[in-house]
């Protein structure tokens, strides 16, 4: 999809960051925008906070729009704004609490319903502190790789501290996109005149795949 | 206070039971965590402060008050009219604590999140750095008590960033606690979805007023919503300045100085109450309900102003936006002034009070065109 103004080749991605507070979303944008941790002032996100990053992606020129939401649950449907249109979520938890990954499935749900061209990728975050200490990991892997199984998506357990896993997470990200655009329609966030249904959608298939393996 | 124990074999830690944060004890580069296991059942406020050892420092014959203020150090508690206040204190106080009873869980539930927010909040601040800083346990010891009194509020993300800089200015726990209880009252709607989209609306309208070429063009695009006054609204600009820089526009905001004050705000009400003494006899000679259209609106509060300052600064940019995107880059780029910012947003104050002022001059004497409606 062209926008004006823009180079013919360039494609936008919208991806959100969903997950509990304290999952890590913040971190996690400023290690793959910046390549750094937690130098800035750092505290909770208010509203949505949004970056982006340039990338070549099969080809591609590929700007990344990444839209880090508030984990806070008292304005949940004011996500809804964030996340419309968005062609990848980030569902993150924190791999030291249990609770956060009870939250990634309701953010399942959330996309299930509303955004049905939203790619899914499941997130564990804080990976450094399970280097540390194995004892400390409260969501094992074969609990998310079950999730991971039926939504068909993939499993990255990261850590902003060391800034494993994350860039490749979202170069997969872009060329999921980019290998899948043409399945699926433009996007509807900005008005009818874009909204021109080109193909008909077929859903895009496609296994998991576990970052360790 | 007796707490029974007797039959239980294994007695959570204070840290397991929430009483206390892990920054509290340990270094805070090291994890932040919260207990794992919730208390059950409800208890009052008193028998889980019982459980704290450091609120049994306020239980003893003789309380300690400088731990609640410094403006106590100094206090003489020795004289028979003192101990008389501090009895009649206490006996206030078991009243206030036996009538509010807490929800153990949903309390815990607060906790939890107070305890991932407090060993963020303004570290950078000196008043809040370093490992162990005592300022956090009174951060959080307000955090909590002000949930366990307000549970239909509770704790929400922000008001760590509120309670900090009543806390910074005070220095003491009791002044900030009650600023910050008090100021709440005002804002609490705004730590809710509607109270929050409502406040966002306000800026919408204001702009419809102010800039109607703006507000089309963005809303062409779907991007009328103007969600990035989100975080600008509920803190009062906080984490656009520098801490000082807030804390002076925190003054003002909290001041309503323009609006409450000034000659222009005045002139435009009182044009508004001749305009609708007016309109009754000559539109609704029987009475009737009142334009809203043209009312000077108090609900316009000049941190709404500084919203649209904020956006006259990279209007030429916002007309240029065609996504969401691009509009969330362009306010990101800002390069916020706050002397600059609050000399612009009078300017569109008084703009806004002389509009209004000539629009209730139409009123008055309407164009022979204009069609009154029901």
């Amino acid at each position: 999809m062209m926008r004006r103004g823009k180079p013919v080749d360039h494609v936008d991605i919208k991806v959100v960051l969903l997950g509990k507070a304290f999952a890590g979303k913040t971190c996690l944008v400023q290690r793959y925008i910046h390549q750094t941790y937690n130098d800035t002032p750092y505290s909770n996100t208010i509203g949505a906070a949004f970056a982006s990053k340039k990338l070549i992606s099969k080809g591609k020129h590929v700007v990344m729009n990444v839209w880090d939401t508030a984990g806070s649950e008292r304005y949940q449907s004011m996500s809804k704004i964030y996340y419309r249109g968005a062609r990848a979520a980030i569902l993150c938890y924190d791999l030291t609490d249990k609770t956060s990954f009870e939250k990634v499935r309701f953010w399942v749900g959330e996309l299930q319903t509303n955004e049905e061209n939203c790619r899914m990728y499941l997130c564990g975050t804080k990976k450094d502190l399970i280097d540390d200490d194995p004892e400390s990991r409260a969501v094992s892997l074969s609990v998310v790789q079950s999730l991971a199984q039926d939504l068909q998506s993939d499993i990255y357990e990261t850590s902003s501290v060391t800034g494993e896993t994350i860039d490749e997470m979202f170069d997969k990200i872009a060329a999921d996109y980019v290998i899948n655009m043409k399945n699926i329609p433009p996007t509807t966030e900005n008005g009818a005149d874009e909204s021109v249904i080109l193909n008909e959608y077929s859903p895009p298939v496609h296994r998991w795949r576990c970052s360790q393996c | 206070m007796k707490v029974t124990n007797a039959s239980v074999t294994y007695i959570a830690t204070p840290l397991e039971q929430g009483l206390i944060g892990r920054y509290q004890v340990e270094d805070p580069t090291n994890q932040l965590q919260s207990p794992t296991t919730p208390p059950h059942g409800i208890m009052s406020p008193l028998e889980l402060l019982s459980r704290n050892e450091d609120a049994a420092r306020m239980s003893v014959d003789q309380p300690d008050f400088s731990i609640l203020s410094k403006n106590f150090a100094n206090i003489d508690v020795s004289t028979p009219e003192m101990q008389q206040k501090i009895d009649f204190v206490k006996i206030q106080s078991q009243v206030f604590v036996n009538r509010q009873k807490v929800d153990v869980k949903d309390l815990w539930t607060h906790i939890r999140v107070i305890d991932k927010d407090v060993p963020r909040t303004d570290r950078d601040q000196e008043y809040f750095r370093g490992a162990r800083n005592p300022h956090l346990t009174v951060l959080r010891d307000i955090l909590v008590t002000f949930s366990a009194f307000h549970p239909v509020i509770g704790y929400a993300q922000g008001m760590n960033d509120i309670l900090a800089r009543f806390l910074v200015v005070f220095d003491s726990e009791v002044e900030a606690y009650w600023c910050f209880r008090n100021y709440l009252d005002h804002i609490q709607e705004e730590f809710t979805e509607e109270g929050m989209m409502k406040k966002i609306d306000l800026v919408v309208m204001l702009l419809r007023e102010m800039d109607t070429e703006l507000l089309d063009h963005l809303n062409k695009h779907d991007l009328g919503d103007l969600m990035f006054c989100h975080r600008w609204l509920l803190l009062g600009f906080k984490r656009e300045f520098s801490f000082a820089d807030s804390l002076r526009c925190f003054e003002i905001l909290s001041s309503h100085h323009l609006e409450l004050f000034s000659m222009e705000a005045e002139n435009a009400r009182r044009k508004e109450v001749m305009k609708e003494f007016e309109n009754f006899a000559y539109i609704f000679p029987g009475g009737g309900t009142r334009s809203e259209h043209l009312a000077v609106r108090m609900d316009y509060t000049f941190e709404l102003f500084m919203c649209l300052a904020l956006l006259m600064d990279c209007r030429t940019e916002l007309l240029k936006c065609i996504d969401s995107a691009m509009v969330f880059g362009t306010i990101n780029s800002l390069k916020i002034n706050l002397e600059e910012t609050l000399t612009k947003a009078a300017k569109l104050f008084y703009k806004y009070c002389k509009k209004t002022v000539e629009e209730s001059f139409l009123m008055i004497d309407p164009p022979k065109t204009s069609t009154s409606k029901r």
